[in-house]
């Protein structure tokens, strides 16, 4: 019952893959434009807009959608912004990493990096002096809801959430310091930036070592600073682990198909 | 009006090596974030493309075809080692700036590609406005990169100031990414993406192809 259930989630996710995404974006999205106020309002509207001018344009070229996802990354940028970005800087940002890294290759499905993750890791290269914020506590409660449809869903792989974790808090409490802290803005980055559907790789054994990866290299990457999280080393792990996740893939794969072929000669 | 040859004109946009061919990417990425150094290569490059062309094409039919490669390497390598010497003489800060770059010049796969596929096979005249052609073609990618590179990333052209930075009490903010290595992918994929487009007969076939989402997944 149970069991049929959640096949059928999953089968409606994998077709209406982008709205799923965005309404899981959608509650933490409301508390930060609460929290903040009018301030959010503007950088909130110049993504959204540009997000879907660059959409529009490139399905006018193309002939054909999907128009939503672009909206996903859009509202990343405006969660994990920093508020002193100037709205041409997030508008830049955000339109280089969905041209290159989404639309030129066909649109959401066809990319190989999570463009949300390459969108901010667009600010802080082009910016250096601008520090990526963590989400605070109450946009953090309002995303557990759609964390967990995208958890359940399967388009966020459960394996690289798990697997980023126990990365992140080996390797942390290992070399450096941990705090219990850590623990929301952490789920919240590997949920909804690392566990990318398209990004993140689609082997069952890839997703555990993508994961390892991705949380190893932010405990790295954060090194000292712990037990602070950096937000910018998170992006930068996913973005790098993201472009290991083909290869990971074909790893696997290769794997697989020299195990099949031992045991049946 | 007289019209240039077609060896010369060719490389320069339509058969450009580094947006048709793919080569000389290295160097493209790591001396583009300034116009002056970009500008230096360039000059080393059309020097060491054109009289290695011609040589080759001069002594072509004495070369051995079993030690041909070694003898247009050494060739090469002699030229790049003149044009080093010579920038270290003349112009110190800018051979340190482009550090081993000029060096590597022998390895940049459009000297011995044009040595190889064209001086080989033709008299001398051609050979060096091939090579000519082929330099200017590499020079004007390298010199619209830079030129990007350079103004957006710290708002100078060649070491002056164009666009007045923050820092300098103007408008202008810097975009750090621009002098960063993956930029000039950007911009060299941008730059082949708008010749393809002009040129749609240089687009290379698709590896794959999209299946209809319209037809549902039989169970």
């Amino acid at each position: 019952m149970i069991r049929e259930a959640l096949l059928d989630l999953r089968a409606q996710a994998a077709q209406r893959c982008g709205i799923f995404r965005l309404m899981a974006l959608v509650p933490p999205a409301l508390a930060h434009l609460w929290l903040t106020g009018a301030a959010a309002v503007p950088a909130l509207l110049v993504a959204v807009s540009v997000a879907l001018s660059w959409s529009f344009l490139f399905a006018e070229l193309r002939g054909r959608g999907p128009l939503l996802a672009g909206l996903v990354p859009a509202l990343l940028l405006v969660l994990f912004a920093p508020p002193e970005s100037a709205l041409w800087q997030l508008a830049l940002a955000l339109t280089l990493a969905l041209v290159m890294g989404e639309l030129i290759f066909g649109g959401a499905g066809f990319d190989f990096l999570s463009t949300g993750a390459l969108a901010l890791a667009f600010l802080t290269f082009s910016f250096p002096g601008l520090a990526l914020g963590a989400p605070g506590p109450a946009v953090l409660w309002a995303a557990l809801p759609g964390g967990g449809l995208l958890l359940l869903s399967g388009l966020a792989p459960w394996r690289v959430v798990l697997a980023g974790g126990a990365g992140f808090a080996g390797f942390a409490a290992m070399f450096w310091s941990l705090s219990p802290g850590l623990i929301g803005p952490m789920l919240f980055a590997l949920v909804f930036l690392a566990a990318d559907p398209f990004g993140a790789p689609v082997t069952a054994p890839g997703h555990w070592i993508f994961g390892l990866l991705v949380g190893g290299l932010t405990a790295v990457l954060c090194g000292p600073a712990l037990p602070g999280l950096d937000m910018g080393a998170v992006v930068f792990a996913v973005v790098l682990a993201g472009i290991f996740a083909p290869l990971i893939d074909a790893s696997v794969i290769a794997g697989d198909a020299l195990r099949a072929r031992l045991r049946h000669g | 009006m007289m019209r240039l040859p077609r060896p010369l004109t060719d490389p320069l946009i339509r058969a450009n090596p580094v947006t048709l061919r793919i080569l000389g990417i290295c160097s493209a990425l790591a001396v583009t974030t300034s116009l002056v150094t970009a500008l230096t290569m360039c000059a080393a490059l059309i020097f060491v493309l054109c009289a290695a062309s011609g040589l080759i094409s001069a002594i072509r039919r004495h070369i051995p075809q079993s030690i041909r490669l070694i003898l247009q390497i050494t060739i090469i390598a002699t030229l790049v080692i003149l044009i080093d010497e010579v920038l270290r003489a003349y112009a110190f800060e800018i051979s340190q700036l482009l550090s081993i770059f000029v060096g590597l010049i022998v390895t940049n796969c459009i000297v011995l590609g044009r040595a190889e596929s064209f001086a080989m096979h033709h008299p001398v005249w051609p050979s060096v406005l091939d090579g000519l052609g082929n330099a200017l073609g590499y020079s004007l990618v390298l010199v619209i990169v830079a030129t990007i590179r350079e103004l957006f990333g710290t708002g100078q052209l060649s070491g002056l100031p164009v666009l007045p930075t923050v820092a300098g009490g103007g408008w202008f903010v810097p975009l750090g990414l621009m002098q960063l290595a993956p930029s000039a992918f950007f911009i060299i994929g941008l730059l082949i993406w708008a010749i393809r487009a002009a040129r749609p007969e240089q687009a290379e076939h698709p590896d794959h192809s999209l299946i209809s989402l319209d037809t549902k997944a039989t169970p």
